[in-house]
């Protein structure tokens, strides 16, 4: 007997997942940032996007982590 | 008496808020009451809500049952709307009859900005490089080791951008308290020396370097600076691991004192530093929005005074922290004896 898929993609921890989803940040314009949080008690990938093109573009769930797409404006220095 | 010009539907509910007006601007950080439509994150519903609007949110855990707006007045919905502070025109710098600039606060409201010159000046005022606008003095700290020791420099701890005007200074360059837009002129507030700084690496081409703090110190002489936060107490110990949901804490020149919520960790953000350039930060701490442009620099730590971070950037919705462990390890200062 196999094991089971969802068990498979979690074998993944979450900073490697975060580390794979980072490469969105260069491959999908509008993304401006990528970061672990969490979606009812649970980690999740919150993926930061200017435009709404690029919240189509991200996949709702990634190496069997929730894929939280957050609209933002620009993220600027604050002086 | 003015007439009223609304929408006959809309007259119940200005009667409320007529009639409860003056209770809710009494309650902490309410500065104006209006009609309204829900708002939901970005959005706004067509939902008729009376709004309540704040200077700035605060949890909820951290508000007695007094001061916490009901969700529902004389059977009208209300809506708690963050809308910073109101000001007529700005606070700036007066010339006086000499022709001295002299900072006098031209505003009628009080004011949550912390632009005042300060000796020795705690954590969470005006500070800055000669050359830029201002941002916000972090803390004191000295060299990392040898520890025990006696240390034989002491520094402000503030971002490269503060500090280092985004690297375009040059070691030994004055740095100002209050900074230049709150009055601070030269020799009279130089109150530091910029000393070290981590640069701050741009993306260039196709080229995106990575980034983890945007962080610098300026030696200081050591009874110019007080190591304790203004309202944010002195650091204890650090807290680098902040967790979703932590509550935290800073002061800063613009904002003054603000709570937030971390909403995400482990984070890596592209940030906007005007001009076309652009840098990655990664392994950044996240909050609700509690700051504002030129606060900046501000230290931001737990409700135990555990030191979290330094606040660098942020957007309408969100601030952005670099993690202390970083911040220390890369400047080799420390900001804590624990």
């Amino acid at each position: 007997m196999g094991t089971p898929w969802t068990k498979i993609q979690r074998m993944t921890d979450i900073d490697e997942a975060l580390r794979q989803a980072e490469a969105w940040l260069h491959e999908i314009e509008g993304v401006e940032g990528v970061a672990q949080g969490d979606s009812d008690g649970a980690a999740c990938i919150t993926v930061f996007v200017t435009i709404d093109e690029a919240a189509e573009k991200i996949p709702a769930t990634f190496h069997g982590y929730k894929v939280v797409v957050e609209r933002t404006d620009e993220f600027t220095a604050q002086v | 008496m003015i007439e009223q010009t609304l929408a006959k539907e809309l007259l119940p509910m200005a009667a409320v808020q007529e009639k409860n007006e003056e209770k809710l601007l009494d309650m902490p950080n309410v500065v104006g009451v209006a009609l309204g439509t829900r708002e939901k994150g970005e959005k706004e519903s067509e939902e008729p809500v009376l709004s309540v609007l704040v200077s700035h949110k605060v949890v909820s855990e951290l508000l007695t049952e007094d001061d916490l707006v009901p969700a529902k007045i004389d059977d009208c919905a209300t809506d708690v709307v963050e809308i910073g502070e109101i000001f007529a025109g700005d606070a700036g710098l007066v010339e006086t009859e000499d022709g001295e600039d002299d900072d006098i606060d031209i505003q009628a409201a009080t004011s949550s900005r912390l632009t005042r010159r300060m000796r020795p000046a705690p954590g969470g005022f005006s500070v800055g490089h000669y050359k830029i606008t201002a941002g916000t003095l972090g803390t004191g700290c000295y060299d990392l080791s040898p520890f025990p020791s006696v240390p034989p420099k002491y520094y402000i701890l503030s971002n490269n951008h503060v500090l280092a005007n985004s690297n375009n200074a040059r070691i030994g360059d004055p740095i100002l308290q209050p900074g230049r837009v709150d009055g601070g002129r030269r020799p009279r507030d130089v109150i530091a020396w910029l000393s070290r700084f981590v640069p701050i690496r741009f993306h260039s081409g196709s080229s995106r370097p990575t980034n983890y703090v945007d962080a610098a110190i300026a030696e200081v002489n050591l009874q110019d600076v007080d190591r304790q936060i203004y309202w944010g107490g002195t650091i204890k110990r650090l807290y680098a691991a902040p967790k979703v949901n932590d509550i935290v804490q800073k002061t800063g020149r613009t904002t003054g004192f603000t709570t937030g919520k971390v909403t995400n960790i482990n984070g890596t953000v592209n940030v906007n530093y005007g001009g076309g350039r652009v840098a990655t930060f990664r392994r950044q701490i996240m909050t609700t929005n509690m700051s504002a442009g030129d606060d900046s620099g501000s230290l931001v730590a737990n409700l135990d005074e555990g030191a979290v971070g330094l606040l660098f950037a942020g957007s309408a919705r969100r601030t952005i922290v670099n993690n202390i462990l970083y911040v220390q390890a890369l400047l080799r200062v420390r900001v804590t004896e624990k």
